[in-house]
This record gives structure tokens, C-alpha cells and sequence, in this order.
């Protein structure tokens, strides 16, 4: 019975291995121009986050065979330093040439330099002090997707939606602990919703101190000139430890309060919903800056989701050929001219209904996606020696017109 | 009618039955039969394969070979359950009542399905099924929708009893080895045995007490080492002949001390003053080098208590207890005055069922088995566990066998071995021979003898009226947690006078 | 007869499994292995293995601290602020190590004083440490090594130094586990309070002596993370508390701790999970299935222990 057992556990380790190998062998049917095939390491932020996973199917269902490139996923996300740092490792180990990370730890990166891996950091950016730290690395090609001026915009333009159809209540939502500093992403959304409430009459004051736990939070804003209710409050992501807190936070900011618009600094509609709807709050119309996912497309078909900006599947595209070109030899069009890392912005797309929504995504379709097989192919120096460090910035900043007119 | 069925046929049988637990055997080809109207008695040392037969026929674990019928059919059942279910119901030695849910619903317990509709139970049903099963016992005074741990270790016993009572067994299995039943309890197992045989089913009976045995039981067999001795019938029932069977050989020496010689030294070792709390009353002794003090009466005398007081896990109220001058507060500070204490409850309190014997044994002496101030060398371990093992003869494959695999008498030579092995001057004995059968009981009160000449002080705490006469120099009997009377050591003393003073 | 081949190869039943790990890696690394493979087997294994033979004590009484990952992570903050404060590489150190046994001691004070369960006082402690984290990060979301480049830290990013470390914990543990009274008295503590209470061991003085232990498994940990990640985010030891966990359960300790807990199981099963996570990493597993995988095999390591303590003492209620 024992030797049974065993038996049992390698059987189903085997199993397990056999299973991963097959899923690694679907890709090898694919086709390309030349039979070169490139091994790309992906270290995701989350393993659950639906815009994380919406990344993955792209990379593994599209881009995976079309471009004939072995993706190799890590067994856990960089959640920290440590993990990144390991992730890069067991990366280098499965034989990764380069990696599309949506982490940017500085520890991480250099340790792929280090293993002269390739590293692109996809998805935008937390904080500039780490693209300064690792800029100057030789194996560090840079920042593809939105920059912080798109982030500073998606926040302006959400709360002009909400201001110019005529919202009086208006909760600000900031989702993030770094929504302070140093996470000039989260930061600079909050900067747009309180410039464009600014422009509206609002008058704001700063917090004292940023102390999440003592501090007094995001700042008091006053209706000034514009008529406009505009309450705030700060949360925290990803601790559940301290949900009672942030619960008791909510309801005292929100109390009394006809609420009839969110500003969120990130994902989290129905969150804020349901908690609205626990103090008896409906009907309150919400904006995101976030992603395209069965998650939003459920908020907006829901009511709730009003307003999205945010990235889409296809929207790492660029980095992948950042990396098949610096594979190739050709390193010298993603980075600057100086050999740093470049800082390559790419554009959010904009929801503003849910008609909006399914027009915009079906672009993005998995058959066919935004940044489809021709699209990338044209910009691969290998493939087309035209390309210079200008038009694949051009490329990298496709916008949803830019690119729905390149799809006919 | 097929030739199984007859009326002289067996009701039970076993044929060349064989379990081995590691390198011990167990049974080594037992065939025992049980015919109906019939009281089998199981008697044998411990080790002895009594309890490893019937409890493989009651389905608590399966045999590595032989075969067994039933009602003439084969007989292999899935669990104790299923074995209850179809006829054969067995009150195991430990006790399997769950001591945080209600009495009755330890009665259900493993018959859910009985009292449930759509997932829920029906508490009421429960409860007057748990009723009926008690009073069919004759039980009319325990309250079934009280929770378990409202009744001591022996009452709970009954529970069991009613649980496999009301599935009406037609052969009824009493293990009374190492059951910790109370004087009642132990009036209703008689009595339902009687009503069984009556009523023209069986019963197969378990005891160590061969007298017990004698009286209950309409035959007799005889197990040793796994393998069948003899059967004798009521007619040739002798003691020493059951005796004789069981061991082997004649019992040599004396089964108590022989002689009447009550002194002891002059210095008191270990006294207690003004003790007060658990039960206890302003009670105050004094125990001298080389004394076996005997401390009986009821089992709710305040007597178990009182050997938790003396050894410092329980605390007094006020009072206090000396250990020559030295305070006794807790209990390393009694390990530290050589004292040692053998719990009445030995599976919970005093043994680590799941650890091997050599981890049980070392465990009081790790202060002696310090090298260098700091280190403990697994071979000086092996070596002091080895020593008890074999100075106690324990019956093991090795001394990393787990101790929730030995029998009764092994477990308690193995606490022994604990605390001897450490050198305790002075031992607090609470129950040492429940559960024991006679040749180890023998060996356990030669034992005692041995080290009070050699100066070792012993507190013996018993239930057991006869081996208190039998062994102590001095014997307290305890009433409502008060010394009622203090006897010495005398020939004249009788079970009958000492029993008077108890009640 | 099932149970006494059982008996025979449980003991060598988790050192069994990470030879086989070591073959499917061989396997998956196509017999090629290289320095740098031992290098990254080495620095990812460190922290963990040094974390979970400290945790060994804790679990061999029978209790777990789930704090153990935060509290790792408190104290990479407090060493790192110390350093960038000055007080240098080895000031960091000891800062990491005081920070380790002073949570190892809060956390035992609290369960002996308010004689709390162990794994529900930690639970709560891992919400307190938490917040902690949270407070000294003051707001922001991560906390680095300044002068990162040519600051000493540097130095000490280095595989051969972490498995100095890891070796000489390991080998201290072995010496405390198996050759002196501490490790003696938790199997006994794990095998019942009871039995431990009338054998004159005291409870709270045992937890203390565990947890400072383990308290020190954190201060090293920590510090051997900085070595490696040179930062602290508020993230820093969330997960590896639960990976503490399984690891020491891969490595064969018993469930319930007592006679049979082992001080190996630490390093062997903080040894399999990371030859596990490079296995599937390397033969390429579908994103977000990996810890499928970890997880189901986790299950069957679990039933597989559990089995073989179920053939050992059948209780009654078992049966039933």
C-alpha cells in the first residue's frame, strides 16, 4: 500500500511535468519568417488580477504562436523584491532571453542584467526613482505604456466626465496606500481629478503628513465657487488585515452623503459599490483608470462602471518587440540615443459607455488583436532594417484610432 | 437446516486467526468459538491477544490471515459500526466518549442519518432514543442533553454501555482490561450479562480479575502470547489453575509483601499541612523514608487530588507541602526533591501515546542525561531508556516502538520506568496496578517492596482495598476529602473493617 | 502488514521526494547542471530554509506562527533604516536579530500571559506587524538601500556568505533540536501539555526558549534578504510565511509536531519547493497554474503524512 502510495505521488508529479510540457509544446507548432525562436520570460504583478490575466492569454493564445516565442511564466508574481529578484532567476534558468515584467524592482532588474537578460517594463510605470536607479543598465531597455502625463490625464478626463454631466456629489476614491508618494502612477491620477476639480471652482487643501495609519489623509476639499460636494478617501489595497479599518474610514467619509460620482485611482467599481450600497448609497456612477477586462465590461453592463480608461490585452505588444529587437541586436531603437533606458509612452484607451466599451475592444479581439502579427512584424529591424528609434517610439504610442485605422 | 445452524453450533468462531504488529505477534492462530446462551471469558496476561481477537471480530481492525463466522456465515466486518450493526457489539478500553457534545448525542453517535431529515437533525428524537438506551440499562438518572464532560471518566463509561446496548448485540463484548468503571458501572455490566445469557445470546468477557472472571463468566479460555492455552469449564474453574495457565508457570514468591513488619525510617521525606482546595479539607500527613503509605476510599474521597496536591500540579487553596524543609510549589521543584507521580489517568496524563517508549522514558531524566553542561547524547538516552526496558522487562519489539501499541501492564512499566529511572526517592502512585493483569501486578507490588528496602518512599493511592492491605506499611482511608481513619500495618486487618470506615 | 513497510521508509519518506525533485530537475536542466544553477538552488533557498528551521520548534509543539513572514519583514525595514541611519553592515545585522527575537519574545510573552492559542495570537500579531510595516514605510511603498551601488551591502550579496549562514544556523538548530533539552521538551510539549505539566516542564518558559529561537530564524532571514533585495516594500514577507509552512510540512515534519518532528524538514522542504518552483518555471507551465500544481501536490504530501500517522494509533472516534 505504501509503495502504492508512492507511486501515486511521483505518478502525479510526473503527470503534473508532463502536462506543463505539453502546454509549452502547443507553441512550438507555430509559424514565422525564420525559424528563430525566442525564449521571453513574463514576471506578472499578480497572479489574479483580471488585467494581469487578460495580459497572459494575449501573450499565450496570440502572441505566443504567431510570433513564435516560448513564453515562460514564474511560478509566483514579484509581489517584492525578493520574489522579482527570484523570478528573474528561475527565468534565466529556464532559459529566457529577456523578460516583460510588469514589476519594477531596481534589485530585480539588475540582477537580470546581471544575467544579461533583457528587461522591459510593461504597463507603465510606479515611480521614476526606479527607472533612475536602472536607466543606465546596459541590459535595461526601458518603459513601454502609459507615461505619467497619461496617467495625469486619464484622472483629468475622468473627473471632467463626471463634472460636465452635471454630478454635485463626488467621492474621490484613491484605492491605492501609494497613492502619496512615491508612486508617481497612482499620483499623478489624483492629480488630474484635482486639477480638473480645481478648474470647476473646488479649492483644495493638502494633508499635513502622509502617514497612512496617523495622517489625516488625502486632503479636504471645499465647494468653493463651484457648487460641487467633493469628499475623499484613501484605501488600502490588498491588505484584507485592515478592511475593518478602511471600512469604518469609508462610512464616516461617506456618511450622509447623496454620493452620485466616483473617481477611483484605480480598479475597484464594484468594491466601492458594494460598500456604497451597504450605507444605502445607489446609483452612484463610477470611473476607473484600469484596464479593458470581463471585469469592466460586468461594470458597465452592471451600471456602475460610467467612465474607463484604461490598458488592454494587446497593450504589451510593444515591449515584446522591444525585446525581439534587442534579441536581435538591435537594442539601439528602444533606447535612447544617450543608451539609457528609453521612457516610451503608449497610450490608454477611453470608455465613456458601455457601447463604447464593446466597440473599442472588439478591436482588440483575440483573433485578431489591436497590435496583430503584420502590425508587430513591421517594426522588427531583422524583418524590415527601415526602422529607426523614431518610428518605433511611433509605434510604441499607438492610440485606439491610430491603430483601428492600421487594422484596415 | 444447513448443518451450521444447529443449535449447539457456534454462534461465533475463529479459525487460525493470526495479527502481527511489527516483529510482535500478536495471535498466533487463535480459534475461539462462543455458543449461544454462553459467557466466554478471555483471561491473560497482558500482551496476551485477549483484546486483539475480540477486537478484530468487532470490526476494529481486520486479521493479516485466519477466517471467522458468523451465525455459520463468513464474518468480516467493514468497522465497529458495521459490526454493531450486524450483532456484534463490543465496550471498547478506551474511552471514545467525546466529552464536548451531549451524552445523547454520543449514544447517535455514527447513527446521524437515523435522526436527520433534509440535513437536519432532530434534537428531541435523539435525545428520547438516548433516554430509552439508558433506562434499558437501567440508568434513570443521567440527563442525556447535558454535554459529556458533565459526568467523571468512570460514568462515562455507561454511555458506551447504552450505546451498544440499545442495538440489542447478539454477541456482546466486555472489555474490562483497562476500562475505568465505576462500582456502578460495573453492577450494570453484570447485570446485562446475566440478561443476555438469558435471553439465549452471548457474551464474551475481558478481565484481568480472574476472581471476576470466575464469577461472571460459564467458560473460561486462556490466552498467553498470543496463542490459545486451554478452555475450561465453569466445573473445573480453580484459581491457581487459571493462574498457572495465564503465566506459565506457578506463581513463585509472594503476590503482596508477606510480612507485618509496618516500620519504616524516622525522617519524614515529604508532608503536607493544612492542605485546602480540589476537594480537600485541612488535611495534613507526614510520609517517612522507607514507608508505603496506603491512601484509600471512594473514588470521590478527594484522594486523586490529593496526589496532584503533593506533587505540586494542582495548587492548594492554603497548606502547604514539604518536602523535608523544602517548599513544594510545582512541580519541577518536585522532580528536583526526587519525587515522582504516576497518574491514575496514565494514557493522558503520564505517557505520550504517540511517541516511542525511549522518549516516554527519558522524559523525566534529562537532567541526568546532561554532558557538558548542555548536551544530551542520543546514545546515554538509548542507553537509560534500555536499561528500564529491560530492568521492567517491557514486552517490545525495541525501545522506539510507540507506546500507544503496548498493552496496559507495558504502558505502566514504561511510566515506571520514567520514573525510576530518574531516581525518584519518592513515589506519589496513583491507581499503579489498574489495568494490570496479575503476573505483572505481581511483579509491580514485588517492585514496590524492592525499593521501599532500599529507602524509597512510596505514596500509593488506591481503589483497590485489597492490595492496600497487601502492600502498606500505613493506610489512611479518606471521607469527603478528610483522613477519616489512619490503620497500621497489621494482620488483623480485614477488607471488611476498612471498607466500613469509607462509607 | 501495510504499516510496518510504512514504518520503515517514513522516515526517509520526504528525503525520498527531494531526490526525486533532484532527478526531475537534472532531467529538466538536461543533466547540464552548472555552478550557476547550485548558485540560484543556494541563494533562493537560504531565507526560506533558515526561516522554517526556526519555525521547526514552533511547529514542533504542536502550534504555528503565522506571523513569522512579517515579522521577517518588520525587521528587513528596521535593518534597513539602520543602516541607511550609519550604523554600517554590521549594525544592520544586529538590528535585524534584535527586531527578530524581540517579536519572538512579544509573541510568546502574549500566548503564556494570556494563554492564547499560538496560531489565533500570531494571526492577530500578523495584522499588528502588518500595520507596523505600514507605519515605518510611512506611507510610502517601499524603503531601499541608499548609496546601493558602492555601499557595503553590496559585499555581502553573495551566494557562499548566505550559505555560511544557512549552514551554521542549521548546524546550531541540529545541536539545540537533538543534543540538548530544548528540542527534547517541545516533542514533549507537542505531544501533550498534560504529560509535559507533570514532567515538570513549564509550558511558558518552553515557549519563550521556542520563540526567541525562531526569533532569531527571523533576524538571519531578514538579513540575508536585504542581501538580496536591498529594499523593503509593504509587501516584503506576506507570502513567505505560508511558504515557511509548506515547507516545513514537504520536509516531513509531522502535522501535530511531537515525538516524531525532525529538524531536517526545514532545509529538505524549503530545498523541494525551490527545486519545484524552478522545475515548473523551466519546463514552462501555463501562468497563474504553478501554484495549482504546488498546491495539489502539497495535498497529496499532506494525505500521504497524515496516512501514515492514522495507521499508527487508531482512536475510537476514528473509528467510528
Amino acid at each position: 500500500m505504501a509503495i502504492k502510495l508512492k507511486r501515486l505521488v511521483a505518478a502525479l508529479l510526473m503527470a503534473a511535468l508532463c502536462l506543463s510540457a505539453a502546454g509549452c509544446g502547443g507553441s512550438a507548432a507555430a509559424s514565422a519568417d525564420s525559424n528563430r525562436k525566442y525564449v521571453i520570460g513574463v514576471i506578472p504583478f499578480s497572479d489574479t488580477a483580471a488585467e494581469q490575466i487578460e495580459w497572459n492569454n494575449y501573450l499565450q493564445k496570440y502572441a505566443g504562436p504567431q510570433m513564435n516565442i516560448d513564453f515562460k511564466f514564474v511560478t509566483a508574481p514579484g509581489t517584492d523584491a525578493e520574489s522579482a529578484v527570484t523570478a528573474v532567476e528561475e527565468l534565466k534558468l529556464a532559459g529566457a532571453e529577456g523578460i516583460l515584467g510588469i514589476v519594477d524592482a531596481p534589485a530585480a532588474i539588475e540582477k537580470a542584467n546581471e544575467l544579461k537578460m533583457w528587461y522591459v517594463r510593461t504597463g507603465g510605470l510606479s515611480t521614476i526613482g526606479d527607472y533612475e536607479q536602472v536607466k543606465a543598465l546596459p541590459y535595461y531597455l526601458g518603459t513601454m505604456g502609459p507615461s505619467l502625463d497619461d496617467e495625469y490625464s486619464a484622472g483629468y478626463s475622468a473627473a471632467k466626465h463626471f463634472i460636465s454631466s452635471g454630478a454635485k456629489e463626488i467621492l474621490v476614491y484613491g484605492t491605492l496606500l501609494s497613492l502619496y508618494i512615491p508612486s508617481d502612477m497612482h499620483v499623478n491620477r489624483f492629480n488630474g481629478f484635482r486639477d480638473a476639480l480645481i478648474e470647476a471652482g473646488v479649492s483644495y487643501t493638502p494633508p499635513e503628513s502622509n502617514n497612512v495609519v496617523t495622517g489625516p489623509g488625502v486632503g479636504e476639499f471645499a465647494s468653493g465657487t463651484s457648487g460641487l460636494n467633493v469628499s475623499a478617501v484613501y484605501g488600502i489595497q490588498g491588505f484584507e488585515a485592515l478592511d475593518a479599518t478602511f471600512n469604518d474610514r469609508f462610512t464616516q467619509t461617506v456618511s450622509g452623503k447623496k454620493i452620485e460620482a466616483v473617481l477611483i485611482a484605480a480598479e475597484g467599481s464594484q468594491d466601492v459599490n458594494t460598500l456604497l450600497g451597504g450605507m444605502g448609497i445607489t446609483g452612484a456612477k463610477m470611473s476607473e483608470v484600469g484596464a479593458f477586462t470581463p471585469v469592466s465590461k460586468a461594470s458597465f453592463e452592471a451600471g456602475i462602471l460610467d467612465y474607463l480608461v484604461g490598458k488592454y490585452p494587446s497593450s504589451v505588444a510593444p515591449g515584446i518587440v522591444a525585446l525581439i529587437n534587442a534579441i536581435d541586436g538591435h537594442a539601439d531603437v528602444v533606447k535612447n540615443a544617450d543608451g539609457t533606458g528609453s521612457r516610451l509612452a503608449g497610450p490608454f484607451w477611453t470608455a465613456e459607455s458601455l457601447a463604447d466599451f464593446n466597440e473599442k475592444i472588439a478591436l482588440d479581439d483575440l483573433a485578431n488583436p489591436a497590435f496583430n502579427k503584420a502590425l508587430m512584424e513591421q517594426y522588427i529591424v531583422r524583418l524590415h532594417p527601415e526602422v529607426t528609434r523614431e518610428s518605433f517610439a511611433e509605434f510604441a504610442g499607438l492610440g485606439y484610432e491610430a491603430l483601428k485605422a492600421r487594422h484596415k | 437446516m444447513s448443518e451450521s445452524m444447529r443449535n449447539d453450533a457456534p454462534l461465533v468462531e475463529t479459525r487460525g486467526i493470526v495479527k502481527t504488529f511489527g516483529v510482535v505477534t500478536a495471535l498466533n492462530n487463535v480459534d475461539i468459538e462462543v455458543r449461544k446462551g454462553e459467557v466466554l471469558g478471555l483471561i491473560g496476561e497482558n500482551g496476551s491477544g485477549k483484546s486483539t481477537v475480540t477486537s478484530i471480530l468487532a470490526g476494529i481492525q481486520p486479521p493479516d490471515s485466519g477466517k471467522m463466522l458468523f451465525k455459520g456465515q463468513p464474518w468480516r466486518p467493514e468497522s465497529m459500526t458495521d459490526a454493531l450493526n450486524r450483532g456484534i457489539g463490543m465496550i471498547v478500553q478506551e474511552s471514545g466518549v467525546i466529552a464536548g457534545i451531549t451524552i445523547a448525542e454520543n449514544i447517535a453517535l455514527g447513527e446521524y442519518s437515523k435522526f436527520g431529515k433534509y440535513g437536519f437533525l432532530s434534537k428531541n428524537a435523539i435525545i428520547a432514543e438516548a433516554k430509552k438506551a439508558l433506562s434499558s440499562i437501567g440508568v434513570d438518572d443521567i440527563d442525556p442533553s447535558l454535554p459529556a464532560f458533565t459526568l467523571d471518566l468512570q460514568d462515562r463509561k455507561i454511555i458506551e454501555i447504552a450505546k451498544v446496548w440499545a442495538k440489542q448485540p447478539d454477541v456482546f463484548v466486555v472489555d474490562e482490561t483497562t476500562t475505568a468503571v465505576s462500582q456502578r458501572g460495573r453492577q450494570i455490566l453484570y447485570d446485562l450479562v446475566k440478561r443476555q445469557s438469558e435471553a439465549g445470546k452471548s457474551v464474551i468477557f475481558i478481565s484481568h480479575d480472574i476472581e471476576e472472571v470466575m464469577d461472571v463468566c460459564s467458560r473460561v479460555t486462556v490466552l498467553r502470547d498470543g496463542n490459545i492455552i486451554q478452555s475450561l469449564d465453569k466445573a473445573d474453574f480453580s484459581l491457581d489453575e487459571i493462574k498457572r495457565l495465564m503465566i506459565g508457570r506457578e506463581l513463585k514468591g509472594d503476590y503482596y509483601r508477606s510480612d507485618y513488619d509496618g516500620s519504616c525510617g524516622s525522617d519524614v521525606v515529604l508532608s503536607a499541612h493544612h492542605l485546602t482546595g480540589h476537594g480537600i479539607t485541612d488535611l495534613s500527613l507526614d510520609l517517612h523514608q522507607g514507608e508505603i503509605l496506603g491512601i484509600g476510599g471512594m473514588s470521590h474521597c478527594g484522594m486523586h487530588p490529593l496526589g496532584k496536591l503533593l506533587f505540586g500540579v494542582l495548587k492548594p487553596s492554603s497548606g502547604e507541602v514539604l518536602a523535608g524543609s523544602e517548599p513544594i510549589k510545582n512541580v519541577a521543584q518536585a522532580m528536583k526533591n526526587s519525587i515522582g507521580y504516576v497518574s491514575k489517568d496514565r494514557d493522558t496524563e503520564a505517557l505520550l501515546l504517540r511517541a516511542p517508549i525511549r522518549d516516554n522514558i527519558v522524559s523525566a531524566g534529562l537532567n541526568k542525561l546532561i554532558k557538558s553542561m548542555f548536551f544530551i547524547f542520543p546514545k546515554d538516552e538509548k542507553a537509560y531508556s534500555q536499561k528500564q526496558v529491560d530492568d521492567f522487562s517491557i514486552k517490545c519489539s525495541s525501545d522506539l516502538q510507540f507506546v500507544g501499541q503496548l498493552s496496559g501492564g507495558n504502558k505502566q512499566k514504561v511510566v515506571f520506568g520514567k520514573w525510576i529511572g530518574a531516581e525518584s526517592k519518592i513515589l506519589i502512585l496513583d491507581c499503579p496496578t489498574r489495568g494490570i493483569d496479575i503476573g505483572v501486578k505481581q511483579a509491580m507490588y514485588q517492585l514496590m517492596y524492592r525499593l521501599k528496602k532500599e529507602g524509597v518512599s512510596i505514596i500509593m493511592i488506591s481503589e483497590e482495598m485489597t492490595e492496600l492491605i497487601g502492600m502498606s506499611d500505613r493506610l489512611i482511608i479518606m471521607k469527603n476529602g478528610k483522613i477519616e481513619q489512619e490503620f497500621a500495618r497489621s494482620e488483623k486487618l480485614t477488607e471488611r473493617s476498612v471498607i466500613d470506615c469509607m462509607v | 502488514m501495510k504499516s510496518k513497510i510504512f514504518e520503515k521508509i517514513r522516515p526517509v519518506l520526504s528525503f525520498a521526494g527531494l531526490i526525486l525533485l533532484i532527478i526531475v530537475y537534472l532531467f529538466a536542466v538536461n543533466f547540464k547542471p552548472s555552478l550557476f544553477h547550485l548558485q540560484t538552488i543556494i541563494d533562493q533557498v537560504a531565507v526560506m530554509a533558515v526561516l522554517s528551521t526556526g519555525a521547526v520548534f514552533i511547529f514542533s509543539l504542536g502550534s504555528f506562527d503565522i506571523s513569522l513572514g512579517v515579522s521577517a519583514g518588520v525587521s528587513v525595514c528596521l535593518g534597513i533604516m539602520a543602516y541607511n541611519a550609519g550604523f554600517g553592515l554590521w549594525g544592520m545585522f544586529v538590528v535585524c536579530i534584535a527586531i527578530g527575537l524581540a517579536a519572538g519574545l512579544v509573541n510568546s510573552l502574549l500566548s503564556t500571559v494570556f494563554k492564547m492559542p499560538v496560531f489565533i495570537m500570531t494571526m492577530a500579531m500578523m495584522t499588528v506587524l502588518t500595520a507596523i510595516l505600514q507605519i515605518l514605510l510611512d506611507g510610502k511603498t517601499d524603503l531601499k538601500i541608499i548609496n546601493d551601488i558602492s555601499g557595503p551591502a553590496r559585499s555581502v550579496d553573495n551566494t557562499w556568505i548566505r550559505l555560511a549562514f544557512m549552514a551554521v544556523f542549521f548546524v546550531v538548530c541540529i545541536v539545540l533540536f537533538n543534543y540538548t533539552r530544548i528540542g527534547r521538551r517541545n516533542k514533549i510539549l507537542g505531544g501533550s501539555a498534560k504529560v509535559a505539566a507533570q514532567t515538570g516542564i513549564s509550558v511558558a518558559k518552553q515557549t519563550i526558549v521556542t520563540f526567541l529561537i525562531s526569533g532569531a530564524a527571523v533576524g538571519i532571514s531578514a538579513f540575508l534578504m536585504i542581501t538580496r533585495s536591498r529594499s523593503v516594500s509593504t509587501t516584503t514577507g506576506t507570502s513567505l510565511g505560508m511558504d515557511v509552512m509548506m515547507a516545513i510540512v514537504f520536509g516531513g515534519m509531522p502535522l501535530s509536531g511531537g515525538a516524531y518532528s525532525k529538524i531536517s524538514s526545514g532545509v529538505i522542504g524549503s530545498l523541494s519547493m525551490v527545486l519545484l518552483s524552478q522545475i515548473l518555471t523551466i519546463l514552462g507551465v501555463s501562468a497563474g497554474l504553478s501554484q495549482v500544481y504546488k498546491s495539489v501536490l502539497f495535498l497529496v504530501v499532506v494525505f500521504v503524512a497524515s496516512f501514515a500517522y492514522r495507521e499508527k494509533t487508531l482512536s475510537r472516534a476514528e473509528m467510528f
